[in-house]
């Protein structure tokens, strides 16, 4: 995992430096620019050393390069920008999980019924049209249509102060609202396919049997049985919370990782590129981590693994 | 009840030695192609869909061709002036829907001199109150300065581009307060040589003249240079015909385009890329999973690492740093989605394979004789075709989904075509004024999102018995 | 003279399937006596497990109740809802199935999965229950049991989760014990084990036990009363002497036939032919088109139950005093004639 890792960010690292105008240097900036970043970053050595000057100066300085848009350290900037992602992303996701995974009880318990056809069918339209399509439509259906958000952005720090907290919060509402139920219909689906399967299992049988109700064999059975293969992702999905969606942050004027990672694409930033793209392969592989160490800890015949038969 | 029976049926109706034969089965085979065909058309919700996109697709064929429009590429300037224009389709007008109005607001003023003048007679439809009718000025009206009417929009815009701009009155009073001299008609107001001129009047375009300038040939000056200064009708002298007789579908974009043709043209671009890359996906994808898959060993493995880096690197990355280097073409883009996709086809290629090598019921038909081709094309293949099919059916909305979402991010700009995903995103800058612009682009891709997942899951159903439950 | 502890009367049971609906239990009527085992036997598709799952009330969703009665302790279990129901299952009327693996939960210890049945039946606080499923899992022959009370169904081997599925099942002191096929997925020799765990615990504890089975071998072992089914109904019903030793039905003759028999080397006699499709009962006898003694009347009215005596009963045309003499087939015959030299 770790090796993948590190091959991966060479690689990134490799193609960046290998895009023709990467050095050149921004408006504005004195002659000697280039001379301070050459000796820096190593930029008349082979891509490799580079590579090595530029791990270095992660852990020597905690510099991981110079942002040519902000004219700061990248990682100030990136890191900077974290909170605001962060404020956006994290009610939506825990709001979700709760609500995908009741609809989809609820559609594996009333198997098509009207129940079940209207989770589906909710399921299977917000699964299909993009979020984007979605995040637009309600802008222009909740605000300029319907009025029912005040404005169709959220707030920024000013108008914060300037209006009042409570304006403020409510801006956060509309996107708050998207986002979750963008995050819904994927987990509900497969909570309802999860236990639609353990519905069928023998131990229920066997839990009915021996005497409980329906409703204990289904939440003391099959709900437990069906949930445990979602756990691990959940708790990698906290991980994703702190980089926000682009798609987010570009309609509803979030300013969060997300849009940097656009304004690094659009003003050609290539260390803070560098940056966002080594952070997200670093957030993988911890995700990866937490996803396998949550394994042992739910899954029993992982844990106790292999344990004497007698 | 026992007295009530035939004794005389009393009687053995089999020897004793007499073997009884299996009754032959009394139901017709039914082929596996015939048998998922069944399964699928009990399925209401995916024949729909599929009908659905048999119609999408058959407007991508024939959409762009549909309206013969080429004023963007012939004259852009002139193209401009049509643009923002709404939706309007011949014969859903009369039931007030798709009637190309608009409601607008504007100065009391212009909107007067719209509504008495002969050439803005009937644009209004309704809203302007009798007061302002009779008097901009009106009293009753002194502390509103815009209002809102609803007007035939066409005719609207070949009204401002034609006969007086909307800043007429604005231009005026400007005048006045800072002692400027700007031409309040200047918008509309075009300069014609001589010949031009008389050949505009032949064909009707012109609306008045305003005035003609003469200057001195030097050459010859009895005959001196005369320069005509006219409002030309807009509609009738690009498009060749008058508001009245025009129809946008969807409306027009900001630069006057077709929005009908637009959505279909960037739908067949999205549509042609997809297939491109699924067809090379499954080309990459089979033969290094059937290599992988057959040899095995040492290549097998690293095959594997090579799969696990890929599939590592998220996608954005790759779209992101291929366009950074190499610009926004067709073929980057496709490159891009085929740089890691071809990761799927190479798992099933490589897992038929190594299912071929080992497969019990492969094993059982060798047994009784089949040859390595029948035994391929009996029984491996359509197994293989019903995944194969069905990963196409859900792998073109993956596509188009991404494509789209990127396309309006911006991240994927083409210079020469159009995506869907870019017109979305032009009609979310001005979706307050102009709506259509937005609804439409989004319409289509939900509805083609829809469909085609619906179609996929019916497909994987019908193929796929057991999976039946599984959304 | 033994009491009858369950009385099933002309139960008729469907289900409704996208082919058609499927006459499972056409008619099916026997008692069950207190402290007896009786063994239910026929093929698959005879409707034996639906027989159970009916007294248990586990019916699936699209069954179809089509006639007859199951009275215990004065009340027609067909005609109670589920609150009362399950107030029986588990305390009165329990059951063990085929597969231990699937049968218990793979994500929970065993030592909870007994416990529960505890605690949400006799509403035990937790330490009680704990210390009674331990003791529950020694009477079944789990060794260790107190360690072993918190490992999982996995660590254990295919008899001793049986074993604790019986213990789940008696944790409650039921007093009817239904066990559907338990040893078909054992390996032969520990059938023989639990057989003889679920005969030591049902004179222990005076239970009343149905056992399902097709294998003829194994009802040797435990049956004091024997019901063959096919296709739904039951064919024949005595004590295990006279069901074995003195059949009269063409298709027990066929099953007692078909049995591997070590001690001889005749060929085996297979029945030729598959049991019919249920969603187009057969008219007549069931078993005719199969049955070498067929006659013509059983292709065309279904014959009633013939008194053989005042505990053996069978349903074929070929007791009424008029039908011809048939004489069952040789294996049969070989059996009755070593019956004193076999062991049972």
């Amino acid at each position: 995992m770790f090796i993948t890792f590190f091959i991966t960010v060479f690689l990134f690292f490799l193609f960046i430096k290998l895009i023709p105008d990467n050095h050149i240097p921004p408006i504005f900036q004195g002659d000697d620019w280039y001379e301070i970043n050459r000796i820096r970053e190593g930029w008349d050595k082979p891509i490799i050393v580079q590579f090595g000057y530029w791990i270095r100066n992660i852990f020597r300085d905690g510099s991981f390069g110079f942002s040519v848009i902000y004219r700061r350290d990248v990682a100030n900037v990136y890191f900077g920008k974290i909170p605001a992602s962060i404020k956006i992303n994290i009610v939506p996701y825990f709001l979700s999980i709760p609500i995908a995974i009741t609809l989809g009880v609820i559609a594996a318990l009333k198997k098509n019924k009207i129940a079940d056809h209207i989770i589906s069918v909710g399921i299977m339209i917000f699964i299909s049209v993009p979020y984007f399509v979605v995040a637009v439509l309600s802008q222009y259906i909740f605000y300029f249509r319907l009025n029912w958000a005040p404005t169709h952005v959220i707030a920024t720090a000013s108008e914060f102060a300037e209006l009042g907290l409570a304006y403020g919060l409510s801006t956060y509402i509309l996107p708050v609202v998207v986002l979750t139920i963008s995050g819904i219909p994927g987990l509900a689906r497969n909570v309802r396919a999860e236990l639609t399967e353990q519905l069928t299992q023998d131990y229920m049988l066997l839990a009915r049997s021996k005497g409980l109700t329906k409703r204990q064999a289904i939440f003391r059975h099959a709900l437990k049985n069906a949930l445990v293969p979602f756990l691990p992702g959940i708790f990698i999905g906290i991980i994703g919370v702190m980089s926000g969606g682009i798609i987010t942050e570009q309609i509803f004027r979030v300013d969060g990782t997300g849009r940097l990672y656009l304004a690094a694409f659009n003003g050609r930033d290539y260390a803070l590129l560098m940056l966002i793209n080594t952070f997200g392969q670093f957030l993988f592989l911890v995700s990866a981590i937490v996803g396998d160490l949550s394994y042992t800890l739910f899954d029993p015949r992982i844990r106790v693994g292999s344990g004497k038969l007698s | 009840m026992m007295n009530n029976i035939d004794k005389n049926k009393l009687v053995l109706i089999r020897d004793s030695d007499e073997r009884i034969i299996d009754q032959p089965l009394e139901t017709k085979e039914i082929g596996y192609y015939k048998d998922s065909w069944n399964r699928f058309k009990k399925n209401k919700a995916s024949l729909a869909a599929f009908v659905i996109i048999c119609i999408i697709f058959f407007f991508i064929l024939v959409g762009p061709y549909m309206k013969k429009y080429d004023l963007v590429k012939e004259d852009p300037t002139a193209a401009a002036r049509l643009g923002y224009l709404t939706p309007r389709i011949p014969g859903l007008e009369n039931l007030g829907i798709f009637d190309g109005t608009k409601t607008i607001s504007r100065g009391k003023r212009f909107l007067h001199a719209m509504y008495h003048s002969e050439f803005g007679e009937g644009i209004i439809i309704s809203g302007l109150p009798e007061e302002i009718i009779e008097d901009p000025l009106h009293p009753d009206y002194a502390n509103v300065s815009q209002i809102t009417v609803k007007v035939d929009y066409y005719r609207y815009i070949n009204y401002i581009t034609s006969y007086m701009p909307e800043r007429y009155f604005g231009i005026i009073d400007e005048n006045a307060v800072n002692g400027t001299n700007n031409d309040p008609l200047g918008e509309v107001r075009q300069t014609l040589t001589k010949d031009v001129f008389e050949d505009y009047m032949a064909k009707n375009y012109i609306i008045d003249i305003l005035a003609i300038k003469e200057s001195p040939n030097p050459s010859n000056p009895a005959e001196p240079y005369y320069q005509y200064e006219v409002r030309i009708n807009q509609f009738l002298a690009s498009l060749d015909q008058a508001p009245e007789d025009t129809y946008f579908w969807f409306g027009t974009t900001s630069r006057g385009g077709d929005l009908f043709t637009d959505i279909w043209t960037g739908a067949r671009i999205s549509l042609l890329m997809a297939i491109s890359v699924l067809i090379i996906n499954t080309i990459v994808g089979l033969t290094l999973g059937a290599i992988a898959g057959y040899y095995g060993g040492v290549l097998d493995l690293l095959f594997d690492r090579l799969v696990e880096i890929i599939s590592s690197i998220p996608f954005l990355s790759v779209l992101t740093l291929l366009i950074l280097r190499y610009g926004s073409a067709l073929w980057v883009i496709v490159l891009a989605f085929t740089a890691t996709g071809w990761i799927g086809a190479y798992g099933t290629g490589r897992m038929q394979f190594y299912r071929f090598k080992n497969r019990e019921y492969v094993l059982a038909a060798r047994t009784l004789g089949a040859s390595d081709g029948r035994i391929m094309f009996k029984h491996i293949f359509p197994n293989t075709l019903g995944l194969i099919v069905t990963g196409y059916a859900l792998a073109i909305p993956a596509f188009v989904f991404t494509e789209a979402s990127y396309a309006f991010l911006g991240i994927i700009n083409y210079s020469n075509a159009v995506s869907v995903g870019m017109l979305i995103q032009q009609g979310q800058a001005v979706m307050q004024v102009h709506p259509h612009l937005l609804i439409y682009p989004a319409l289509y891709i939900a509805i083609l999102m829809i469909a085609f997942n619906l179609f996929g899951n019916g497909l994987r159903d019908a193929f796929n018995p057991s999976l039946r439950g599984v959304e | 003279m033994a009491e009858k502890i369950l009385e099933v009367k002309d139960l008729a049971i469907s289900f409704k399937t996208q082919y058609g609906i499927l006459h499972a239990i056409r008619g099916v009527s026997f008692d069950l006596f207190k402290g007896e085992t009786l063994a239910i036997v026929g093929e698959s598709g005879s409707g034996k497990s639906v027989t159970s799952r009916a007294i248990m009330g586990l019916l699936a969703g699209n069954s179809i109740y089509e006639g007859g009665s199951i009275m215990y302790q004065g009340r027609d279990l067909m005609q109670l809802n589920e609150e009362l129901f399950h107030e029986i299952r588990g305390t009165k009327i329990s059951m063990i199935f085929q597969d231990p693996m699937s049968s218990l939960n793979p994500i929970i210890t065993v030592g909870k999965q007994i416990a529960e049945a505890l605690r949400f039946k006799l509403g035990m606080p937790e330490e009680m229950a704990r210390k009674r499923a331990i003791e529950l899992m020694e009477q079944v022959g789990i060794t260790n049991a107190e360690k072993r009370y918190n490992q999982y169904p996995f660590q254990f081997s295919g008899g001793m989760r049986q074993r604790i599925v019986i213990s789940i099942a008696l944790a409650n002191n039921a007093e009817i014990l239904i066990c559907d096929e338990p040893t078909t997925a054992l390996d032969v020799t520990i059938q023989g084990q639990i057989l003889e765990l679920i005969n030591n615990l049902k004179k222990q504890r005076n239970l009343s036990v149905i056992f399902i089975t097709h294998d003829l071998g194994v009802v040797a072992n435990v049956a004091d009363r024997i019901a063959v089914m096919y296709a739904g109904q039951i064919v024949e019903i005595g004590k295990a002497d006279e069901v074995f030793y003195d059949p009269k039905h063409p298709y027990t003759w066929a099953l007692l036939s078909s049995m591997p028999n070590l001690a001889t080397s005749k060929k085996l006699d297979a029945i030729s032919g598959t049991p019919p499709n249920m969603i187009y009962p057969p008219k007549g006898d069931s078993f005719a088109p199969r049955n070498k003694y067929a006659m013509e009347i059983d292709f065309e009215e279904q014959p009633p139950f013939f008194k053989v005596s005042d505990t053996h009963y069978a349903a074929t045309w070929l007791l009424h005093p008029d039908a011809p003499k048939v004489e069952p087939p040789l294996a049969v015959q070989t059996l009755k004639k070593n019956r004193g030299r076999v062991k049972k």
